[in-house]
């Protein structure tokens, strides 16, 4: 499709009614995208508005923006309530920090964790190799919260209960096994001479490890840093079985926002700023990294 | 290499199959002597510690000892429960309980996380439900409070006990003190006693469990004593908690795995070290045993980590469920008050015939290959429409479109999908912005005539009444078309970039007009790159909890006059018109009060099998892994 107007106009037949009916097809195509993007945008406007509406209901925000109703007071409650008295900050933010220490210590624990197991499976042969790698693949299969019950007794056990970044351990084994074959992938492309060279040289496996391969897979770590950054914030179940009301998450923070049979914290407009200041970071990064995630998914998609 | 020629028969040609079966069948008996026998004392005595380390971690964690002492008589009879001990025992158990109780109801309290939120907290509801309180929960206070009565064991000879109780907390420390152990009364005529259970160790204990699921729930009188909920000091007398012996008895069996596995691994090494040895004459020093260890365990070793991860917080919970499946454990039994016992494939053989059941399974199933096969292919089909678009030559300032449109992508899909839940509330932006534009009546008449929503509603009910489950169905899908087309669409225009220029200028000279360069060549080969993904995508959304749970929780419920009558066990897990497998599973294993363990269960592996088994086979005929099959 790309290579469509050069070669027409190399070929000469620009006739008229050829002429019409691309400009047909060039209009209908910007209505498409006018509409796409008017149904993209539409929401997130909304949501913003909403965010910035008097009260608490939905059906008091404006579709055309309305001054009169203008108001801080969700972004207030954010940044302000507290539950206990006392506590260094507000509810919002304290379960937000505890997002961002999950999503950090996860970050480091999962590259970490992977790489290694990724290497692994790229460069040695091994006895089970293929056994773990299949079953690798079929543990992730199982809906993760059926183990939830077990979880919970094992979290009850060692008392980890209500320590949210224990979580790491659960996020970071889950994780585990689908990147460990995004590296594989990504190593096995990195020609073996390499090796062989380095370990002519003198060099053991572990720095063969550190020294060359690492360095070489930057951009599929770099895609497996983003997804490990990303996982934690949006998940709801973990959070909620494992952590009491003290040690809830963002995401949990934000669910009660929106469910009608919590009256306490019922507040659909207080939920919209929520969304809004935690979803304007993580775009954010979602869009810096984007490079690395375009990458990430083809190679995903290749590999299967 | 050392070369010992005196036992060589390497010149002969003779093997002595005879010493390579002694030296296997020595290695059976206990790691390492046969390896003792091929005279290799290093790797003897690495083979050694297997045994050793096995029996150590058993006897290190069991009370055989007590029980040797008990059966050779040298225990005091005092020390031994009986009926008169029992009398005071049941005296303190009480005073014991209601201590432990409203201890139990505090921790519960303390742990109000999930009960808040809707769905319950298995455990926590147990303590606030039964009388006998969360198991769980009681051990958990009584240890951190060092609470004095959970801890104190009858002695029989202490005239204070009584006392102690009536005058409350201020004895409670000499109590404390004095508590001793007390051992169970094997000698009561026709009474079952249980070893294994009152003394094992790490892993007979553990089987022990995993087998029986416990034996004695609590006030159940046993060995002259009464089973409490907990007891610190008398072990025995603790009540037995079956989830806690199951999860006990399963990670007993991971190592005891891993323990048989070496000991094998022992036995085939002594028998071909044995051969070897007598084809060669050369027999590995210990160095070289040590070295070439480290070189073929290199990887087990820098991996050891992750796989120790996964076995704790993956492959025992699955385990564990899978073990569910087969017992009877539903919300009406209180763990420690009453055992779950194994029920072997009743549950799957009563989901399988049980007509009620099986018709809203199937209706719930169907739903659920629907909504993958369509959430699939309207996001892929989407995506790449926009994609094409996107790229086409006709269009200009494509960074800026493509920007906006992979919007929805960016946005974590949890805040999207409630947000499009408040978006289809009833005053949410979609009626709002109908009523607006006078569109209202148009829509809802049309959506009437079609059949998707029951009722011909202003404002339009997305999500609520039974009679427009159709519509809701719909509005799953178009929602999840909104938050996933952009990544379809990412990924297809990162392919269109591979496909080779050429093609199309040969196409062009060829004369193919636009469409038939797309029929021909833009769609084979996106189709073919992205295929694997459509098949992700597929089983992703077989399993995409959030994209119901978050968006419409399952909703609208059911007609509540189709619920066949068998179903009404289930109460408020009951599934909704747009719940699919996944979500009307976790309904089922965290509805408060109506929890059903062993159904959401079977279902799990239902599902593990049918989504499992299609991503190997997709891995299966992907290229990398055939020719990880050809190395």
């Amino acid at each position: 499709m790309n290579e469509n107007r050069p070669l027409t106009l190399v070929k000469g037949k620009q006739t008229r009614s050829a002429a019409m009916r691309n400009s047909i097809l060039r209009f209908l195509q910007y209505l498409w995208l006018i509409l796409t993007c008017l149904v993209v945008l539409v929401p997130i406007l909304w949501m913003i508005s909403a965010s910035l509406t008097k009260g608490k209901l939905l059906s008091g925000v404006p579709l055309i923006p309305d001054f009169s109703k203008f108001s801080l007071e969700h972004y207030e409650y954010l940044f302000t309530y507290k539950s206990q008295s006392g506590a260094p900050y507000s509810d919002f933010v304290a379960a937000f920090l505890r997002s961002l220490q999950i999503a950090v210590v996860n970050t480091f624990a999962v590259v970490l964790l992977t790489t290694i197991t990724g290497f692994v499976f790229s460069r040695f042969k091994f006895r089970g190799k293929k056994s773990i790698l299949v079953s690798f693949l079929l543990l992730q299969m199982f809906p993760s919260f059926m183990g939830m019950i077990a979880l919970f007794m094992i979290y009850r056990t060692f008392g980890w209960l209500n320590k949210p970044i224990l979580l790491v351990f659960i996020y970071a084994a889950g994780a585990i096994p689908y990147n460990t074959y995004l590296i594989r992938g990504y190593m096995r492309s990195i020609p073996l001479s390499i090796d062989e060279a380095a370990l002519i040289d003198g060099a053991s496996k572990t720095q063969i490890f550190t020294k060359i391969v690492l360095p070489l897979s930057t951009p599929i770590i770099g895609f497996i840093a983003v997804n490990a950054f990303m996982a934690p914030w949006m998940d709801y179940m973990l959070p909620n079985q494992l952590l009491n009301m003290q040690n809830q998450t963002v995401a949990i923070f934000l669910y009660r926002l929106t469910d009608p049979l919590i009256t306490l914290y019922y507040n659909p407009l207080n939920f919209m700023a929520g969304a809004l200041v935690l979803a304007t970071p993580i775009t954010l990064v979602q869009f810096y990294m984007q490079r690395f995630i375009v990458y990430g998914m083809s190679a995903g998609a290749e590999k299967g | 290499m050392e070369k010992d020629s005196g036992m060589s028969t390497a010149e002969s040609g003779q093997i002595n199959k005879g010493s390579a079966y002694a030296a296997a069948a020595a290695s059976l008996l206990l790691p390492g002597l046969g390896q003792l026998l091929n005279k290799q004392k290093t790797k003897a005595i690495a083979w050694f510690m297997v045994p050793l380390l096995l029996f150590t971690i058993e006897i290190s964690t069991s009370q055989w000892g007590r029980y040797i002492k008990l059966m050779s008589g040298k225990v005091p009879v005092e020390l031994i429960s009986n009926n008169y001990t029992k009398a005071i025992n049941n005296n303190q158990n009480n005073a014991g309980a209601e201590q432990a109780d409203s201890l139990g109801a505090l921790f519960a309290a303390e742990e109000e996380t999930a009960t808040d939120s809707g769905s319950g907290d298995p455990f926590a509801d147990a303590a606030a439900a039964s009388d006998s309180g969360d198991p769980f929960a009681d051990a958990a206070a009584a240890s951190d409070s060092g609470d004095p009565f959970a801890s104190v064991a009858s002695d029989s000879g202490d005239p204070f006990a009584d006392i102690a109780v009536d005058s409350g907390s201020s004895d409670s420390q000499a109590n404390y003190f004095t508590a001793k152990y007390l051992y169970p009364n094997y000698y009561i005529e026709g009474e079952k006693h249980y070893p294994i259970r009152d003394f094992g160790g790490f892993f007979t204990r553990g089987i022990w469990g995993l087998v029986t699921l416990g034996r004695l729930p609590i006030d159940s009188e046993y060995a002259g004593g009464v089973i409490e909920l907990y007891n610190k000091v008398v072990p025995w007398l603790t009540a037995d908690n079956s989830i806690v012996l199951m999860g006990n008895g399963l990670i007993a069996m991971a190592v005891l795995v891993v323990f048989i596995t070496l000991w094998i691994l022992g036995v085939i090494d002594a028998y071909k070290t044995n051969i070897k040895f007598q084809q060669t004459g050369i027999r590995e020093s210990s160095k070289e045993f040590w070295l070439r260890i480290w070189d073929s365990l290199y990887v087990y070793v820098v991996s050891a980590p992750a796989f120790v991860m996964i076995l704790f917080f993956t492959v025992i919970p699955i385990f564990f469920t899978f073990l569910l499946a087969f017992t009877n454990y539903t919300y009406k039994i209180k763990l420690g008050a009453k055992l779950i016992e194994w029920v072997g494939f009743n549950t799957f053989g009563f989901l399988a015939m049980d007509p009620g059941w099986l018709s809203i399974f199937g209706q719930i199933f169907l739903w659920t290959v629907l909504w993958a096969v369509m959430s699939s292919f309207t996001v892929y089909g989407l995506g790449f429409f926009n994609a094409m678009i996107v790229e086409s030559p006709l269009v200009n300032h494509k960074r800026v479109w493509r920007t906006i449109m992979i919007l929805p992508w960016a946005i974590p899909s949890l805040v999207s999908l409630m947000m499009f839940r408040n978006a289809f509330d009833k005053d949410g932006l979609v009626n709002q912005f109908l009523f607006a534009t006078g569109l209202m009546e148009p829509v809802s008449n049309f959506l009437f005539n079609i059949g998707l929503a029951g009722k011909a509603d202003q404002p339009i009910f997305w999500f609520q009444p039974i009679y427009n489950g159709r519509l809701a169905r719909f509005v799953v899908i178009l929602v999840n078309l909104w938050l996933g087309a952009p990544y379809h669409m990412m990924m297809i225009i990162g392919t269109l970039a591979t496909i080779p220029r050429e093609l199309y200028e040969a196409a062009a000279i060829d004369g193919a007009s636009g469409w038939q360069r797309f029929k021909f060549i833009t769609w084979p080969m996106v189709l073919a790159a992205t295929m694997p993904a459509l098949i992700m995508t597929f089983s992703f959304n077989f399993n995409n909890f959030g994209a119901v749970y978050f968006l419409t929780g399952g909703g609208p419920s059911w007609d509540p006059a189709k619920i066949p009558d068998s179903m009404r066990i289930v109460g408020s897990a009951m599934p909704g018109q747009t719940d699919i497998l996944i979500s009307w599973i976790y309904k089922l294993s965290f509805t408060k009060d109506f929890e059903q363990y062993n159904v959401a269960a079977v279902y799990s592996i239902l599902i593990f099998f049918i989504v499992g088994g299609f991503s190997v086979y997709n891995l299966v005929k992907s290229k990398s892994f055939q020719e990880e099959a050809g190395e």
